[in-house]
C-alpha cells in the first residue's frame, strides 16, 4: 500500500478510530494518542493492508486495542471487560450532512459573520486571537456573533 | 465574552461544525505524522545505501580483475589448443634436467641448459612454434618429454647428442623413448653428422601428415611412425 492510499485510509477511517477510542477512555486527548499509536502500528504493516478485505474493522480494531492499552496503563488493576467493548457503528453520516447542512447556512452571513463564526467553533480559537485576526475589538466580535447567532436561528425557523 | 443563549438546535448544528473542524485537525496531525514516518523511511533507506554501494562496487571490481587477468593466462593453461607456443617445450626441458644425474652437471653443462639456450637462440621472426595437437599432447607427458619432441627439439637433441655423455642417451628400462627413439634412428655406432641427417628426415616426416609420412616412410630406411605410436 503506497503512502497516498494509506493517507486516504486514515482519512476514511479516522472518526470511526476516534470514536472507539473515545468510548473506551472517555477522554478526547487519550483518544487521540490512541489514534495515533493504532495508525503506527497500521503503517508499519501497511505492505499486508492490501489483502485485507474490511480495512474499517481493522482499523477501528486496532484503535480498540490500543486504546484498551492505555486504559490498563492508567489503572492497572481495574479490569477491563473487552468483550463489553463492541465495535461501533460507522460514523454516522448525519454529522457529516449536518456540518454541510451549517455551512450552507453560514454561506449566508455576511463575509465578517462567517469568519468570525467558524473561526471560534470550526477552529476553536479563543476571543484574542480572533480579534487578532480580523484586526476588530472583543466588543465589536460579540456583536458581530450576536448577530450571527439571531441570523441562524431566523434561517433555521425559515427553512421548517 | 459571553455568548448569547443559543437555542438546542443551533446548538446542534455548531457543535457539527466543531466536531468536524476537529477531526479535521487531528488528520491533519495524522497525515504530517505519517509524512514525518515516511521520511524516516528514505532517511533510513538513505543510510542503508552506501553499503550496498560498496558491495556492489567490490563485486563488479572484482569481475573486472578477474576478466582482466584470464586471458593472459589462457596460453598456458590450453594445452589441448592446436597452435601450442615455445613455452610449452620449455616447461618440458624442466623434466630433463630431472631426468640428468647430478654427477654429470659438473663436468658437462646440463642438458636443460643448454636446451633452454637453444631454445632461446630460436629466431624470433618465425614467431611462436606451432605444432601438431597430438604432438602437443605428447610433450605434456613429462618423463617423455626429452625425447619425444616437435621437430625444433629432435633438432636441439641431435645437436647436444655429441656432448652428452653415453650413460644419458644409452637406453635403460626407465627411459623407453630414448630407447625407442635410438633403435629407430640406429645411432649406437653412428656418427654425429649422420644422426642429425636421419634426425632432419624425422622432424620433416613429423611434420608430415600421416598420409604424406606414410609415403614417405615407404621410400625411406627410418621409420618414424615408431615415434608416432608413442
Amino acid at each position: 500500500m503506497t503512502s497516498e492510499v494509506f493517507k486516504k485510509m486514515i482519512v476514511t477511517y479516522q472518526p470511526d478510530m476516534q470514536r472507539m477510542a473515545e468510548s473506551v477512555l472517555h477522554d478526547p486527548y487519550l483518544s487521540e494518542d490512541a489514534v495515533q499509536e493504532a495508525m503506527i502500528q497500521l503503517w508499519q504493516q501497511r505492505n499486508r493492508l492490501d489483502s485485507e478485505r474490511n480495512l474499517r474493522a481493522l482499523c477501528v480494531t486496532m484503535a480498540k486495542r490500543r486504546s484498551i492499552d492505555l486504559l490498563r496503563k492508567q489503572r492497572p488493576f481495574q479490569l477491563i471487560d473487552e468483550e463489553a467493548l463492541e465495535i461501533p457503528e460507522p460514523t454516522p453520516n448525519n454529522i457529516e450532512e449536518r456540518y454541510q447542512k451549517a455551512m450552507k447556512i453560514i454561506e449566508r452571513l455576511p463575509s465578517i459573520q462567517q469568519k468570525a463564526l467558524l473561526m471560534k467553533y470550526e477552529e476553536e480559537k479563543n476571543t484574542e486571537e480572533i480579534t487578532r485576526e480580523l484586526n476588530i475589538s472583543s466588543t465589536n466580535l460579540y456583536t458581530i456573533l450576536s448577530r450571527a447567532y439571531a441570523a441562524l436561528r431566523e434561517m433555521m425557523k425559515n427553512e421548517k | 465574552m459571553k455568548d448569547n443563549p443559543i437555542d438546542p438546535e443551533l446548538q446542534d448544528l455548531l457543535a457539527s461544525v466543531t466536531e468536524h473542524g476537529r477531526n479535521q485537525r487531528r488528520q491533519q496531525k495524522l497525515l504530517a505524522q505519517i509524512d514525518k514516518m515516511e521520511a524516516e523511511e528514505m532517511r533510513l533507506q538513505k543510510k542503508r545505501r552506501p553499503l550496498w554501494w560498496v558491495a556492489t562496487t567490490g563485486i563488479a571490481a572484482s569481475m573486472l580483475l578477474v576478466l582482466t587477468i584470464k586471458p593472459q593466462q589462457q596460453p598456458l593453461v590450453a594445452h589441448n589448443n592446436t597452435s601450442q607456443p615455445l613455452r610449452i617445450q620449455q616447461t618440458d626441458s624442466m623434466a630433463i634436467k630431472v631426468n640428468t644425474p647430478s654427477s654429470l652437471a659438473s663436468s658437462a653443462p646440463s642438458v636443460s641448459a643448454q636446451a633452454r639456450v637453444s631454445m632461446t637462440q630460436l629466431p624470433a621472426a618465425n614467431g611462436p612454434q606451432t605444432m601438431p595437437e597430438s604432438n602437443a599432447e605428447l610433450l605434456s607427458e613429462p618423463t617423455d618429454s626429452m625425447i619425444v619432441t616437435t621437430p625444433s627439439s629432435v633438432e636441439l637433441f641431435a645437436d647436444n647428442l655429441a656432448d652428452i655423455p653415453t650413460d644419458i642417451t644409452a637406453p635403460t628400462s626407465d627411459r623407453p623413448v630414448i630407447k625407442t627413439v635410438r633403435a629407430t634412428l640406429g645411432t649406437e655406432s653412428q656418427s654425429t653428422e649422420s644422426l642429425r641427417i636421419k634426425n632432419e628426415t624425422f622432424a620433416f616426416n613429423l611434420a608430415l601428415g600421416p598420409k604424406e609420412e606414410e609415403e614417405m616412410s615407404q621410400n625411406s630406411k627410418f621409420k618414424p611412425l615408431i615415434v608416432n605410436n608413442l
